[in-house]
């Protein structure tokens, strides 16, 4: 059947980005200036020591058997251990992942539909007020940096206003003087309110401009016009009729702006230190942690790739003129 | 190849430059480019006039005091200082004008980086359409979509330091140039099945010459959109490494200004020197975007307004 060969393909090639994140890594650190031993071997070690040290880390052997072990570590997720916490990294990262998933899912999914339903209704008033003070404000916040956004949010909201709190996850206070789960789980939203925003303004207004421009084109095909024809309500020919057909674009762009918003994702937890996996990759990078810094930009990626087949899928089903082959 | 693509432009101008006058968007676009170019150029003979203590990177005004409200040397506007100063006393309007030039240097170079990779490779893998070589470029630019590139560049910087700024600008064009690529892949895949391009083929033109002198003349225009999302995404993703703290500590950009503007946390004391380089960015983004929109109208007849 088509549809599983197609999805068999996708897999295939998500495999393939994984393959060349790992080489990417792998060389990086190889071309590292130094030795990545000096930290760790004192120079009065005789050499028989050091020798044995560099056994122990397999750096003896050839760069060809390194690279495999390396991708056999890898794809086991045996990451190696964080210089900072003396955990394995797989351990530390294991309780970030949720957090962001917390942050990235509500954010894409908000932004997606926001941006869809905004979008069509723009391009259906075509040229009035509305349409013109939406596209510049939206065209404004699409290319505000989001750790710009994000700070003023923080000024304006958390330190003026005072509403919410301006960093972090949860209120160390209110959880070590127990608290019932349903006061956890307000004060998590609480902390999550910021972020979420600014990460979802991050792409929401891309996606209203994109669903415009792929709204107005749609508009003009025959089929709309023979449902205007047709006495049909303006309602029905917009949503059912037009939108239809110019949402796979706006998905379609999804796909392509995911690797931006996991970028987005990492400066949006660094500025509200929101522990997730982004926040991480930027302390451990201050801290030169490589085997964390190393660890978590393995798991964006990984994020990356996994979204962009679900989408894709999620794709296929929605347009039935795609082809599988 | 570079004489016909000069006379395309020309027709193309002659027959579009009243079109894009007429497009609002557009215009305001090239107004606030020309306001930002203007400051770019201004940079240097501010600083000439003004003075070594007021140059971006190392100046610092000795006869400030410290201010009792940021406790540090950072001022409110004044006339000495039409945008106050920083908290080691340099002058923030000196830094905004260097960084105006800054982004110019990072978008435009990365832009025209990223459109002749991206020409090339897009002319290729549409001219042999279904071919190896088609396949195995398309495969490229979809891995490449998929790598998020800005926790790349801070692992980058995590292994070798902070990125120098000429470093920062190649790293970029090899994750830019796919959108391009694409562009230019739909369009030579429909042109090169045109009798003019056949015709060429039949009197003996090489490849070579078939791609360049015939096809690549009438599908660069096209791709000005790409060009002017990657201008204002690079100038958004310098920003983002920089304040972060990743970029060129020799190089005082709007990102590095905002950095640090937050390093010493003068963010909610110093309004006058957080505000500018955020407002900067977003506005000269704005600007290219305005005018690359304009531009696709007009090369892409689709979305032209029916009269």
């Amino acid at each position: 059947m088509g549809m599983t060969k197609y999805l068999f393909r996708r897999v295939i090639e998500g495999v393939i980005t994984l393959f060349i994140v790992i080489t990417i890594t792998f060389f990086l650190f190889r071309i590292m200036p130094g030795d990545p031993l000096s930290t760790i071997m004192d120079p009065k070690m005789t050499p028989e020591v050091k020798a044995a040290i560099r056994h122990s880390y397999g750096l003896d052997k050839s760069i060809l058997v390194q690279y495999g072990l390396y991708i056999k570590n890898m794809l086991t997720l045996n990451l190696g251990d964080s210089f900072y916490y003396s955990r394995p990294v797989t351990e530390v990262l294991a309780r970030r992942i949720p957090n962001t998933l917390l942050l990235f899912t509500p954010a894409t999914v908000l932004a997606a539909v926001l941006g869809i339903m905004l979008g069509r209704i723009i391009a259906w008033r075509r040229n009035s007020k509305l349409e013109y003070s939406l596209t510049l404000v939206g065209l404004f916040f699409y290319m505000m940096p989001f750790f710009f956004f994000g700070l003023i949010l923080i000024y304006v909201f958390a330190f003026k206003l005072g509403l919410f709190p301006t960093s972090g996850m949860i209120d160390y206070e209110l959880w070590t003087f127990g608290a019932t789960a349903s006061e956890k789980i307000i004060d998590i939203l609480h902390h999550l309110i910021l972020p979420l925003i600014t990460l979802t303004m991050a792409s929401f207004c891309g996606m209203m401009l994109l669903m415009r421009t792929s709204m107005v084109e749609t508009l003009r095909e025959d089929y709309v016009e023979a449902a205007r024809a047709r006495g049909l309500p303006d309602k029905v020919v917009r949503n059912r009729y037009a939108a239809r057909n110019a949402e796979l674009p706006v998905v379609t762009a999804l796909i392509l702006s995911i690797s931006l918003s996991i970028g987005g994702g990492v400066i949006t937890e660094t500025i509200f230190s929101w522990p997730g996996v982004g926040w991480e990759l930027f302390t451990a990078t201050v801290g030169r942690d490589y085997p964390l810094a190393q660890g978590c930009f393995f798991i964006l990626a990984l994020i990356t790739i996994v979204a962009v087949i679900v989408i894709d899928i999620a794709y296929a089903y929605l347009d039935p003129r795609i082809s599988y082959d | 190849m570079i004489k016909d693509l000069i006379s395309e432009f020309k027709e193309l101008w002659k027959e579009n430059w009243p079109r894009f006058k007429a497009s609002k968007f557009g215009s305001i676009g090239v107004i606030i480019l020309f306001m930002f170019l203007f400051l770019a150029i201004f940079g240097p003979i501010y600083v000439g006039i003004m003075g070594p203590s007021y140059s971006p990177v190392s100046g610092m005004d000795l006869s400030l005091e410290i201010n009792p409200e940021t406790n540090s040397y950072a001022w409110p506007p004044s006339w000495d200082h039409p945008m106050g100063t920083d908290s080691k006393g340099s002058d923030v309007f000196s830094q905004f004008l260097n960084g105006s030039y800054l982004a110019f240097v990072i978008g435009i170079s990365i832009a025209i980086g990223a459109a002749i990779f991206g020409t090339i490779f897009g002319l290729i893998s549409g001219y042999w359409g279904g071919t190896w070589k088609d396949s195995l470029i398309m495969r490229t630019v979809d891995v490449l979509f998929c790598i998020p590139f800005l926790p790349l560049l801070i692992v980058i910087s995590a292994v070798i330091g902070a990125l120098k700024l000429s470093v920062f600008i190649v790293i970029m064009i090899f994750f830019s140039w796919m959108g391009v690529c694409r562009v230019i892949r739909a369009q030579t895949l429909s042109l090169r099945t045109r009798p003019y391009v056949d015709s060429a083929r039949v009197t003996g033109a090489s490849n070579f010459r078939i791609i360049f002198r015939h096809i690549a003349p009438n599908v660069i225009p096209l791709s000005f959109f790409e060009l002017s999302m990657i201008v204002g995404g690079a100038i958004i993703m310098e920003s983002s490494l920089s304040f972060l703290g990743f970029g060129d500590p020799t190089q005082m950009s709007w990102g590095m200004m905002m950095n640090f503007c937050r390093a010493q946390s003068h963010m909610f004391k110093a309004l006058w020197w957080f505000l500018p380089p955020g407002l900067g960015i977003t506005l000269i983004a704005t600007a290219f975007y305005l005018i690359g929109r304009s531009l696709d109208e007009i090369v892409n007849p689709r979305l032209r307004e029916r009269k």
